[in-house]
């Protein structure tokens, strides 16, 4: 394969994926936060609703057919020759894609918002703030302890291969990889050179684990839209699927570090080496869907018996921004429940959650910057 | 069972009031024993998206009921069996306040009475649900 058309394989897939993510989204979230729009439990099937998040789904899709296609093309409009312009593209469409797709989210929740307004929908509705009162921390499923564990033990796999063939290593050793899978950057074959790959991707699964052994101690916050009584079962649902996933996507990734280290280890050929780290990355992609599409599921099969009357959810619409991005100063927490998908999310307004948004952005730019840096 | 704690947003009674009546009906039920820990100002505080402030002063008006305990470095714990006698007296003015309501809208003391009475089971009842949870 072309390293242009590898290329655009890797910037066209992610793109549909994206895509189909968010066109997902609304099955995602909770019923009473369509579009992250705050709605009492009896407007959740309201016309209007519907129609918002038809139309919504509808754009994502185009904006999900226009970046795909578009990447797609990449082969037949870009030289190989220019890898500047190639990079640059690999960087600009994922993120012109995302903020497409924000202002579609954005868009199409006016519809929604402008009926709860004009119709005072929350009027005479009886709403709370609620949370379980402990004890933590929380249970989640054992397994994802273990997916965890299979994470470690993938990315560390590479070590003792290193070690056993250690005197038939190639020198200089191969430090990165273009989109077909052949070499294209080398340093002096040394402890250093091949192992970092290892010490990053134990670094990176570290983190994952860490996140999800935070998990269970967070505050868990309900909702008791329209069934209170039902609000702790359905908060301990959405944290097992949630720990569920990042054990999941763990373990992908522990995978794909282990599928990106080996073939270099192990002698393989470039095809054999290309192969096994697409298959990794397939591996990878396939835990993420799947784990979305289970918690998808999950929340679908979910008991949820709203009655007319009973306590409903807060409108908590002034404390987010455009519905996706949390920001309430009076709001001690540093990560609340994601209004929209699967998760958490920081509180933009608090002080770790500014050290934490300033880090983020710190890293993606770094990331974005480093190839250009470095060339 | 879960103990979950709802704060609501129109409601006359001030949020603290609030957490503090249902962590009272907890002890009352039983869900909360002698000796429970209850979650950290801040952990509740966060949970309920609320305040530290509000959980403080809630804390407060349980310690003052007597039915927590709190030191300096340990989170509050449930403690039964101890009424200060000025939470007992304001807990009597209160009830007679109450009652003069009721007596006032022309119920009989029988009636008032039956009332007191079937709000005490309602506890009561919790409670046997909340011990065999």
């Amino acid at each position: 394969m072309g390293t242009s058309a590898a290329l655009a394989l890797m910037i066209a897939v992610p793109a549909a994926l994206v895509g189909a993510a968010m066109i997902a989204l609304p099955a995602l979230s909770r019923s009473t936060v369509p579009l992250g729009v705050d709605v009492p439990s009896d407007r959740a099937g309201d016309p209007r609703v519907r129609s918002a998040v038809r139309a919504y789904r509808w754009r994502c899709a185009a904006v999900t057919v226009l970046f795909t296609a578009s990447a797609a093309a990449i082969p037949f409009l870009v030289d190989e020759s220019r890898p500047a312009l190639l990079m640059g593209l690999l960087i600009a469409l994922p993120l012109l894609e995302t903020a497409a797709l924000t202002a579609v989210f954005v868009r199409s929740r006016r519809p929604i918002l402008a009926a709860k307004r004009a119709e005072r929908w929350f009027d005479g509705a009886r709403t709370a703030r609620s949370a379980v009162a402990g004890p933590l921390p929380h249970r989640v499923p054992g397994w994802t302890w273990a997916a965890h564990l299979v994470a470690v033990l993938l990315v560390l796999l590479p070590l003792p291969v290193a070690v056993a063939r250690c005197e038939h290593l190639p020198d200089p050793y191969p430090t990165h990889w273009d989109a077909s899978g052949a070499p294209d950057a080398f340093a002096p074959l040394s402890a250093g050179t091949v192992l970092s790959p290892v010490w990053i991707g134990l670094g990176c699964v570290l983190l994952v684990a860490g996140i999800g052994a935070l998990l269970p101690r967070l505050p868990m916050r309900t909702f008791p839209d329209g069934d209170a009584d039902g609000a702790p079962q359905r908060a301990r649902r959405e944290l097992r699927g949630t720990a569920g996933l990042l054990a999941a996507v763990n373990a992908g990734v522990g995978l794909l570090m282990c599928a990106v280290t080996l073939p270099t280890l192990l002698g393989l050929s470039r095809a054999q080496g290309a192969a096994l780290m697409w298959g990794g990355f397939v591996a990878l992609n396939v835990m993420v869907i799947g784990g979305i599409i289970a918690v998808a599921v999950r929340r679908r099969r979910e008991p949820w018996d709203p009655a007319k009357g009973e306590m409903e959810s807060a409108d908590e619409d002034s404390r987010w921004i455009g519905g996706l991005l949390y920001a309430d100063r009076s709001d001690p927490s540093v990560l609340v429940p994601k209004r929209n998908g699967i998760g958490y999310t920081l509180n933009l307004a608090s002080t770790g959650g500014m050290i934490a948004t300033a880090l983020l952005v710190l890293l993606v730019a770094g990331s974005l910057a480093l190839p250009f840096l470095v060339a | 069972m879960d103990l979950q704690i709802l704060i609501e947003t129109d409601a006359e009674a001030p949020a603290w009031a609030q957490v503090r009546d249902q962590l009272t009906a907890a002890i009352a039920s039983g869900r909360l024993r002698e000796g429970d820990r209850l979650e950290s100002v801040r952990g509740l505080a966060s949970a309920l998206g609320v305040s530290p402030a509000t959980i403080v002063r809630a804390y407060e008006a349980l310690r003052e009921d007597g039915l927590i305990s709190t030191a300096a470095t340990a989170r509050a714990t449930v403690v039964v069996g101890r009424w200060p006698e000025p939470a007992r007296r304001s807990w009597e003015a209160a009830l007679e306040r109450v009652l003069a309501g009721a007596l006032a809208h022309g119920l009989d003391r029988e009636q008032a009475l039956a009332l007191c009475a079937a709000g005490a089971d309602r506890v009561l009842g919790a409670r046997t649900a909340g011990g065999e949870a």
